[in-house]
């Protein structure tokens, strides 16, 4: 709502200034958005009467102007302009005014210097709308009210200050003049004038019957009639008011509708009484079938979920939405059916966005107008019409209320204020500050009965009047307190602690926290695959790492009215959103990419909301920047040893890795992660180099490690608190063993017979060397570990050791063939 | 030794010997010969010994004057000694550190940490006030009921207030009791779910992601985070919220930063409030950031709607409530001073490295 303090200051008068007046009304709760000076730039700029006109001498398009503006001199302006006529009152700018650019897009100024046009000297220019910055029409010069005072700076005739309201859907009633004004009344003690109406009633006219046939969604339809109307252009005033309001100024009945509309709040259509068959107004909904031209003259079809205003042979309205072409009010018009109606918000709403349709009125309408305002605004623009557009009028043609409206009566007390704004306010002033607002009231005993006013359909209960008091006493007026009272009892949330360790363990190692969006669509999912893979596996590892963490196969959740089909689904899959981005990264950037996100994906259920698992995703392109000291690449380990962190962080043991193949991942360079919950194994999460051809998809041309780990899965798995165990005092005895032996055999089976035979004196098996190569026999491979042993309780010696040594070696020959190296 | 000899030439001897060893040690620099000097002055066939021998020429009176003389000239020697011994050892350790000489000015190894999202981050700094507070952080579900996100929140079907929130919907079947399926286009819900669950006193905090069906700017994202909080007790006040949220924004901001409540609408809350702090860039002056308004608008609050208390079987009469809501990448963005909230989702590492 765009509100003209020149407008405004017919309802208040306003006695500060304008900022403070937009500082008030945003603090109670009318955001004032922003405060437009109409004209604050006019210098140099009068009101100009058109003395004399005469043609350029050299030139066909151009005129020279004699204007008028109150001084002795008469300048001579050159102008392209051909809609002015002497005498006609126009804004003259000399020069040293700025103007707007009316040929920049861009809103740009320009300050008039002298120009020479064709051999003639321009003394200044006559100015259209848009060079004033009050409209976009360049068309023509703008021809001011005749009666405008000549030689009057512009700015005082002109000038303005457009208020910007950026209005709450309660506050809906602010879409009127008058309620913006009772705001400002209220807020800065000032009265309220509300224009004064005056019922017309010339008994002969001819008559309007309505016929509600839907009381549901139109509680009140009233009409007026006016007749032998001119249809011409409205008044300059009227225009300008409109124009500030940001309406196009039509014709004078149109603009009366909308200026009363604008004032009041109600919506008014105006139809031409002769088109309007029987004089017969019917509001019903529209019947399958039925097509109605609307004013933008476009055909709609109608359905039987729209209301209409209809006569005995059809539609010609759609109501409080947009009128009929065939009914629409012309230049030959001369008998004019007014409507003021109220209709249900619903009905409107449904209407309006079935058809993509919205208007000033649907807007009012769908925030609800009292059916009470009706009359009122009818009698308001009857007496406009017949005023403005001349004629004779019959105010009260018709009114059919079918569904009175009951205003509840609230009741409320200090103690209500109390609690809610933990303030004292005394009932007495609570109600001094209800009643410039338009509350009435009665008092009984400690409690006040409130008669809310018809334009507040915002208030129902004790909670609305305790905000009406708050916001004109100042919400800065209430005091800060803590609150007081017994804290609720502490609740676990075991899956957003571990979230966060899990977060600062990825940080840890090296890794980027990204945020994706948990919108995609199937096709950028099934990137995943290579091409002609079909998303079902078999059972088998590869089909529980899917189960678990790559859902591929999962039918996902679409979107009903999605935006963009780019973000039409909810994911299934994350690690699509993560490819994408370290795609979108290594562009830019093709070393030391390690990106992770913690995030759901969604999995649906049956009449149930889908299950959001939380998965941990990560992935790292193989480049790394050369560095002298540093490893030239990541690998497929890289990844793995950021598992084993996981892994460690949480507390949990008990897992292992198994090769896997899986589609997505390099059918020799993947593993499953396989944690024991109990007695039985469970699939948590896949680590691996994604599939060449898969990476190929996403225009990534280097290797790429990732891993995905059920997050809630190892939330189950976590233990809280680490068990002390007390460091032994005793040294150790660590001794290197390298073996040959098949390189078939997965190095984790190697441990585990190690540790089988060593048994609880073999502190630790660390890993320092494989290698594969001319030293050792085809096919075998060389291992190399570290073996420390260590007692709790006392020195171990040579001979012990030895012993245990001998047992791993005889272990490691019987169950893999291995030789001593 | 020759008869005549006095104790004067016995000591000028001294005393020209230990400057004739004082010089030779000078200019000693390798082990080898510090041995020999050793021999040659302290050893037992060394100088001063053999000049001691000629003390049996002296008068018995003077001899113990020259032998304590002739033993201070030994015993500084030796000390001269040691001194050029621990000199030279340290020129040898010099020039050994010297040869291992590093160019400081190579770039250290890197530390190759990560680092969090400045979403999480300013999360993180959020929750950790509320906390503080006495806050307890519950998640809820991303994919909601129109039930939770709407129905319960004051918000029918259909009514006009439902148009501030632009909505995702899903493709299920909607339910009688839950409505249809849609995407939270706040943590509100979480707020119903804990109403539900809980009897009063309820005193929580609720981030998470929800969305909006608009277009992508510079200020707005069709998916953000949000963070809700809410307290229900007996006489909980505007004036605890008004105390609770200007602790926050002290918090958060600075304990300079001054906090504006004024009068707005949403439909969960009456009386509903807005919450402005004053520029922090230009200390309410008027700048570029808060469009030359002084103010930052970063949250929404109010008093918790008493059909909203209905919806979960609190009493009104008996409890109150106060709400809050507010766009965790909104207050990012006025911390860190970005200027799109694209950025956030764009996930560039040169973006995300900034923050810490």
């Amino acid at each position: 709502m765009r509100v003209s303090l020149r407008w405004l200051q017919e309802y208040v008068p306003v006695n500060l200034p304008v900022e403070e007046l937009a500082h008030l009304l945003t603090m109670a709760g009318i955001e004032v958005a922003q405060v437009i000076h109409v004209g604050d730039f006019w210098q140099h700029t009068f009101v100009g009467k058109i003395v004399e006109i005469k043609r350029h001498p050299n030139a066909d398009r151009l005129q020279l102007v004699t204007v008028d503006y109150g001084q002795p001199e008469q300048p001579t302006l050159v102008t392209g302009a051909t809609n002015i006529a002497e005498g006609d009152v126009v804004p003259v700018a000399l020069l040293g005014a700025v103007l707007n650019d009316a040929y920049s897009e861009t809103p740009q100024r320009i300050e008039l210097k002298p120009v020479v046009l064709r051999g003639i000297k321009s003394e200044g220019m006559v100015c259209s709308a848009r060079e004033l910055g009050l409209g976009e029409d360049h068309e023509g010069i703008l021809i001011l009210d005749p009666s405008a005072p000549v030689g009057t700076p512009l700015q005082d005739y002109l000038g303005d200050t457009i208020l910007e309201l950026d209005l709450k859907p309660n506050r809906s009633d602010c879409l009127s003049m008058i309620n913006v004004a009772r705001e400002v009344a209220a807020l800065t003690g000032e009265r309220l004038r509300q224009p004064a109406t005056h019922r017309l009633d010339t008994p002969t006219l001819p008559t309007v019957r309505v016929d509600i046939k839907e009381p549901e969604l139109c509680a009140r339809y009233a009409a007026g009639v006016v007749i032998e109307v001119t249809v011409g252009p409205s008044p300059r005033w009227m225009q300008d008011r409109l124009e500030a309001a940001g309406m196009r100024p039509i014709n004078n009945i149109v603009d009366i509708t909308n200026y009363v509309m604008l004032e009041f709040g109600q919506p008014l259509h105006a139809f031409d009484y002769d088109t309007v068959a029987d004089g017969n107004i019917i509001v019903r909904r529209a019947r399958l079938g039925e097509r109605l031209t609307t004013l933008d003259g476009e055909k709609r079809d109608l359905t039987a979920s729209m209301l209409v205003i209809a006569d005995p042979n059809g539609p010609i309205a759609l109501a409080g939405v947009m009128g009929g072409l065939d009914t629409e009010v012309t230049s030959e018009t001369t008998r004019i059916l007014l409507e003021a109606a109220s209709f249900s918000p619903t009905s409107i709403r449904r209407t309006r966005q079935a058809l993509a349709l919205p208007s000033e009125a649907s807007k009012r309408f769908e925030q609800g107008v009292p059916p009470e305002l009706a009359p009122l605004a009818r009698d308001r623009a009857i007496e406009l019409i017949a005023e403005i557009a001349g004629g004779r009028a019959r105010s009260h043609a018709a009114d059919s209320y079918v569904r009175p409206q009951q205003r509840p009566e609230i009741e409320f007390s200090a103690e209500d204020i109390s609690r809610l704004l933990g303030m004292d306010i005394p009932l007495t002033v609570a109600a001094e500050k209800l009643r410039p607002l338009g509350f009435s009231y009665r008092r009984q005993n400690d409690r006040l009965h409130v008669a809310v006013p018809l334009h507040r359909q915002d208030v129902s209960c004790a909670a609305d009047l305790v905000e009406e008091v708050a916001r004109t006493v100042g919400y800065d007026n209430i005091p800060t307190t803590m609150p007081a009272g017994p804290l609720p009892e502490a609740r676990p949330a075991p899956l957003r602690v571990w979230t966060d360790r899990a977060k600062q363990t990825m940080v840890g190692a090296g890794f980027a926290e990204v945020i994706t969006y948990s919108l995609t669509n199937s096709a950028r999912m099934a990137r995943l695959l290579p091409k002609g893979v079909a998303p079902e596996l078999p059972a088998g590892p590869a089909r529980d790492v899917a189960e678990a963490v790559l859902p591929l196969h999962a039918a996902p959740l679409e979107l009903k009215n999605p935006f963009t089909s780019e973000a039409s689904t909810l994911r299934t899959v994350s690690l699509a959103g993560l490819l994408e981005t370290l795609a979108a990264n290594l562009r830019r950037q093709p070393h030391d990419v390690r990106l992770f996100e913690i995030a759901p994906v969604f999995l649906p259920e049956q009449s149930k909301l889908p299950e959001e698992r939380r998965l941990l995703t990560a992935v790292l392109g193989e480049s790394r920047t050369e560095q002298w000291g540093a490893r030239a690449v990541n690998t497929f380990y890289t990844a793995k040893g950021v598992v084993d962190q996981i892994m460690w962080r949480f507390g949990i043991a008990a897992y292992h890795f198994a090769p896997v193949q899986h589609p997505t991942f390099h059918p020799y360079r993947a593993a499953t992660v396989t944690a024991r919950q109990g007695r039985t194994d469970q699939v948590v999460g896949i680590v691996g180099e994604i599939n060449a051809e898969v990476s190929a998809a996403y225009d990534i041309d280097q290797r790429v490690l990732a891993l995905v780990l059920n997050l809630g899965a190892l939330v189950d798995l976590a233990r809280e608190t680490p068990q002390f165990a007390p460091p032994s005092r005793h040294p150790a005895v660590v001794q290197d063993l390298a073996i040959v032996l098949d390189a078939e055999v997965p190095a984790e089976r190697v441990v585990r017979e190690v540790r089988d035979a060593g048994g609880d004196l073999l502190e630790s098996v660390e890993l320092f060397d494989v290698y594969q190569g001319p030293q050792v026999p085809d096919g075998k491979r060389s291992l190399a570990y570290t073996l420390t042993f260590r007692a709790p309780d006392r020195t171990l010696n040579d001979n012990e050791v030895n012993k245990i040594r001998d047992r791993i070696i005889f272990k490691l020959q019987v169950s893999l063939q291995a030789t001593l190296r | 030794m020759a008869d005549g000899t006095t104790a004067a030439d016995i000591v000028a001897q001294l005393e020209a010997l230990e400057r004739e060893a004082q010089d030779k040690l000078a200019e000693f620099t390798s082990d080898s010969d510090v041995n020999e000097w050793r021999t040659a002055y302290l050893g037992r066939s060394g100088k001063v010994t053999q000049l001691l021998r000629g003390l049996g020429g002296l008068p018995k009176e003077e001899r113990p004057r020259v032998g304590q003389l002739a033993n201070t000239v030994k015993g500084r020697l030796a000390e001269a000694l040691e001194a050029r011994q621990a000199a030279i050892q340290r020129d040898q350790l010099a020039g050994a550190l010297q040869s291992e000489a590093l160019d400081v000015t190579l770039p250290g190894e890197p530390v190759r940490v990560g680092q969090l999202h400045p979403t999480s981050l300013v999360l993180n700094e959020i929750l950790g006030v509320f906390e503080r507070l006495g806050f307890q952080v519950v998640e809820g579900p991303e994919v909601e009921w129109d039930r939770y996100n709407f129905a319960m929140l004051n918000i029918p079907a259909d009514h006009p207030a439902r148009d501030m929130w632009d909505t995702f919907y899903v493709e299920a079947e909607p339910t009688k009791s839950f409505g249809s399926m849609l995407l939270r286009t706040h943590t509100s819900p979480v707020q119903v779910r804990v109403m539900e669950d809980t009897p009063p006193p309820v005193r929580v905090v609720a981030p998470g992601r929800v969305y909006r069906n608009e277009a992508t700017d510079a200020s707005h994202e069709a998916i953000f985070y949000q963070v809700e909080g809410l307290a229900v007790d007996e006489r909980t006040s505007m004036a605890d919220l008004k105390g609770v949220l200007t602790a926050f924004a002290h918090d958060l901001f600075g304990e300079k930063t001054r906090v504006r409540f004024n009068c707005s609408y949403f439909p969960f809350v009456e009386p509903g409030a807005e919450v402005s702090i004053s520029c922090h860039v230009c200390d309410g002056g008027g700048c570029r950031v808060c469009k030359h308004t002084g103010w930052l608008e970063i949250l929404g609050c109010g008093m918790v709607h008493p059909s909203v208390l209905e919806a979960v079987n609190y009493d009104p009469a008996r409890y109150s409530g106060f709400a809050f809501g507010m766009g965790v990448e909104r207050i990012a963005m006025l911390k860190y001073g970005i200027d799109d909230i694209r950025y956030f989702y764009s996930n560039d590492v040169r973006f995300l490295q900034q923050f810490r």
